[in-house]
């Protein structure tokens, strides 16, 4: 016994000591999600984290830690492109990033600055195979997994509150252009103000201006013209391009109640759709905005949508504008491989489903409808299945191009006289940016 | 019992005397001069580092508000053809460019700390960029667009100044780490106490031990180790005293951060006033209350202690405790020489205590002899 003791006395120390001397396995991690918990502590900050944008995310990060045992740094911030570029500067970059904008993904790719997740991610496994974004790395022979896309809005849709007299009928919605045109004269037949429109989202303001410009051109000239424009070989002095700013201009009125226009939040302006008598009728906005409906309306009375509509009646499949997060990995760690390996599996999927309220989408291809319950979710992830999705443009742009579009589209709509200039303005930021800074990611086709 | 045998026993005890005090003196100048280095390092990098980048992220903030407030006034006064967004903002934003760089060669947060002021950097970078486009909106006549560009730009200054008051927090943090570090601790600055006290009681001993064995009054040099070793103790005494004003420089480094606050937030309610006031000229019917309210929301909370003072009484008080601040901190980081002094009485008191010893351990080798 005594024997027995002298050896099991100094094993269970050194694995004691082992324990203690045992590096805490941890992941850092950058992402747009704010967490709204700034000079909060304690269960309030707790509290306000859970309730923020980031939440879902969090709980996602979480169940992460349960089932690996590595816990998280998670950093939310609107200014994502500068923290990650500092840090990236530094030499002391997160492990990995969430990019709202697909360039940033390609500005690091060109400088060597993100890592192949080839060998993180099976892409065998069929199921992830539109998740996958694969770019050509100056080193590489061909093209490379270098993102993963975890979370996916639908673009191309129009709310309204399904009450209201002026309102369209969920039954009958406006299936062609010329029907939205004609809703929305008839909206001010009445006397009302068709749209809600709301430019501002600072400090970036005009990109809600830049998804009405792309979800136009994509329905009306279709996806090959809009990957060539995204890609900057349209000029947007092209007839394809200018008609869809003038059809911008003549649905919602440019040059009118301006300052209101330019001043109003994007996330604001619907609301008017739910007031009593309502002050708009009808928001072009992403499935993002729900979140916002639901915050300030709980529950937004009769909130639906129908999908932005074709020019023309078409058999085709309809093309879907979409917006997506991908996530990087800028430091090549076992615990990065884990998480980015975990955020690739249903599990992850189904904790972000249920903590988001069932409005977390994503572009797996097991991610069907019917995993999402009946009514908005799951016409939401119906918009997402049976077409052809195409990428924000202004995401895929080099950032000087995306700024000088959104700055053009708040300038048309103010004065929508300057249409010539502002594309011939354009067409010089986009002649002056050196062609390996664009992006080109072809559409996504139909899964089933 | 042999003849040499008390004569020998006093040769041990002589010998044994030596030896401790050789040590013991050794001893405490080792404990001295370790708690005396480590307040001092300590204090130092409080006085170079962490106070004097809290407060000059703290002028950053205000030269941010107050360039902001400057275009403002400059966007409504009836001079946006003649003018930018005029002299007294370009002075600001330069001033701050100048702060942040102070905070940047004084940052005491490391890498995180070095991250945030680079970020903050290229934001005010952006936020400039579009003051500017203001200014050509404005210029050109088209208010609308102008005051949208400033809405983009305040909104976008209030996440600047968030990340400043993130790296604000760090750099206090960093003071706290040094105000209650291991050297700076009550009972780590008395290590010093106990080796200094054991030398004075050794040297006591040896002293008692001489007027009994030799009957002479008093062994001078001695007296003089011990007035060494007094004077030893109380250069060492010195980092107590320094603690407490590094102590006192972060209470008043927080009392300045306070004022500064309550500044802030006077300078941040007029800023959104005037924004509020543009909104509502430019916005037109049925207005825009909802991008009102949210201009009106930003504006922060000052702290309870300093609420109620105006901005320019709250920049005094920012001025005279930041003075204060900075004044503590060099005092407790003034060593006064004291690392020659340890040495130099350390040194003095070896050569007495060899001085007193040796000559009667030199009349015990005759007799043994």
């Amino acid at each position: 016994m005594r024997r027995l003791a002298f050896i099991l006395v100094p094993v269970m120390l050194a694995a004691a000591g082992l324990a203690a001397c045992a590096p805490i396995r941890s992941v850092s991690i950058v992402a747009s999600w704010t967490t709204g918990d700034d000079g909060a502590t304690g269960e309030e900050a707790e509290r306000l984290r859970r309730d923020s944008e980031a939440g879902p995310f969090l709980s996602v990060l979480d169940a992460f830690t349960k089932e690996t045992g590595i816990t998280y740094d998670y950093k939310g911030t609107r200014d994502v492109s500068q923290v990650l570029r500092a840090g990236v500067d530094r030499g002391r970059p997160p492990d990995v990033a969430v990019l709202p904008r697909l360039n940033d993904l390609q500005t690091y790719v060109q400088s060597d600055e993100l890592h192949t997740l080839d060998d993180v991610l099976a892409p065998a496994l069929a199921d992830i195979a539109p998740q996958l974004l694969r770019l050509r790395g100056p080193q590489d022979p061909g093209e490379r997994v270098y993102g993963l896309s975890i979370a996916v809005h639908a673009k191309s849709l129009v709310w309204y509150a399904s009450g209201s007299p002026a309102a369209p009928s969920p039954a009958n919605p406006p299936t062609t252009w010329a029907e939205l045109i004609g809703l929305t004269r008839d909206i001010q037949g009445r006397g009302g103000v068709p749209w809600c429109l709301g430019m501002a989202a600072p400090p970036l303001s005009g990109w809600p201006g830049t998804d009405w410009i792309e979800d136009i051109l994509l329905h009306r000239s279709g996806y090959a013209v809009y990957q060539s424009w995204a890609a900057g070989a349209l000029p947007w002095r092209s007839a394809q391009v200018r008609a869809a700013w003038q059809a911008w201009g003549e649905l919602v009125g440019s040059g009118r109640h301006t300052g209101n226009t330019l001043l109003t939040n994007f996330d604001v302006a619907g609301l008017g759709m739910f007031t009593s008598p309502p002050t708009c009728f009808l928001d072009h906005q992403a499935s993002f905005l729900v979140r916002s409906y639901k915050q300030a309306q709980k529950p937004p009375a009769g909130l639906d949508f129908f999908p932005f509509p074709p020019f023309e009646p078409t058999a085709a499949r309809p093309a879907r504008e979409i917006s997506e997060d991908v996530m990087g990995m800028f430091r090549d760690t076992p615990e990065a491989r884990e998480l980015i390996r975990y955020l690739a599996g249903e599990p992850a999927r189904q904790v972000w489903r249920e903590a988001s309220g069932h409005l977390a989408f994503t572009l797996n291809a097991n991610a069907y409808p019917t995993r999402y319950p009946e009514g908005l979710p799951r016409r939401i992830a119906q918009t997402l299945t049976g077409g052809t999705l195409c990428r924000d443009a202004s995401d895929m742009m080099p950032a000087t191009m995306t700024t000088a579009f959104q700055s053009a589209a708040m300038q048309y709509l103010d004065d929508p006289g300057l249409l010539d200039k502002l594309l011939t303005e354009l067409d010089t930021v986009r002649t002056r940016t050196p062609k390996d800074k664009w992006l080109t990611l072809s559409c996504l086709h139909a899964r089933r | 019992m042999s003849a040499d045998g008390p004569t020998s026993a006093t040769r041990r005890t002589l010998l044994g005397l030596l030896a401790a005090l050789l040590v013991g003196t050794v001893v405490a100048l080792a404990g001295c001069l370790a708690v005396f280095l480590g307040v001092h390092r300590t204090t130092e990098a409080a006085h170079n580092r962490s106070v004097p980048a809290v407060l000059a992220v703290d002028d950053a903030k205000v030269a941010l508000r107050e360039a902001h407030g400057a275009a403002l006034t400059s966007f409504s006064g009836g001079t946006r053809l003649l003018a930018d967004a005029g002299e007294d903002y370009q002075n600001q934003i330069a001033r701050a460019g100048q702060h942040l760089a102070q905070a940047a060669e004084d940052n005491a947060a490391g890498e995180d700390g070095s991250r945030d002021i680079q970020v903050v950097e290229a934001s005010v970078v952006t936020y400039t960029g579009l003051v500017e486009r203001a200014h050509a909106h404005f210029a050109d006549g088209r208010s609308a667009l102008g005051t949208s560009k400033l809405w983009d730009a305040s909104t976008l200054l209030e996440e600047i100044l968030r990340r400043l008051d993130q790296l604000r927090t760090t750099q206090l943090d960093a003071l706290g780490g040094q105000v209650d570090g291991t050297w700076t601790k009550g009972r780590m600055t008395l290590l010093w106490l106990v080796p200094v006290l054991v030398l004075l009681a050794l040297l006591g001993i040896a002293q008692g031990f001489l007027r009994r064995r030799f009957r002479r009054r008093l062994n001078v040099p001695l007296l003089l180790a011990t007035l060494a070793t007094v004077l030893m103790g109380a250069t060492a005494a010195l980092s107590p005293w320094s603690t407490h004003q590094l102590a006192d420089a972060r209470s008043q480094t927080q009392q300045a951060t306070r004022d500064r606050d309550a500044q802030l937030a006077a300078l941040a309610a007029r800023n959104a006033d005037s924004l509020a006031t543009l909104l509502r000229d430019v916005c037109g019917t049925p207005g825009c209350p909802d991008t009102i309210a949210l201009v009106r929301a930003v504006r922060p909370m000052p702290a309870p202690s300093a609420s109620g003072l105006t901005a320019a009484d709250a920049e005094q008080a920012a001025s005279r405790h930041g003075g204060d601040a900075t004044r503590s901190a060099e005092r407790a980081a003034d060593s006064r020489g004291g690392v020659v002094v340890l040495l130099a009485t350390a040194l003095f008191a070896l050569a007495m205590v060899v001085l007193g010893l040796l000559h009667r351990l030199g009349e015990y080798r005759y007799r043994r002899r």
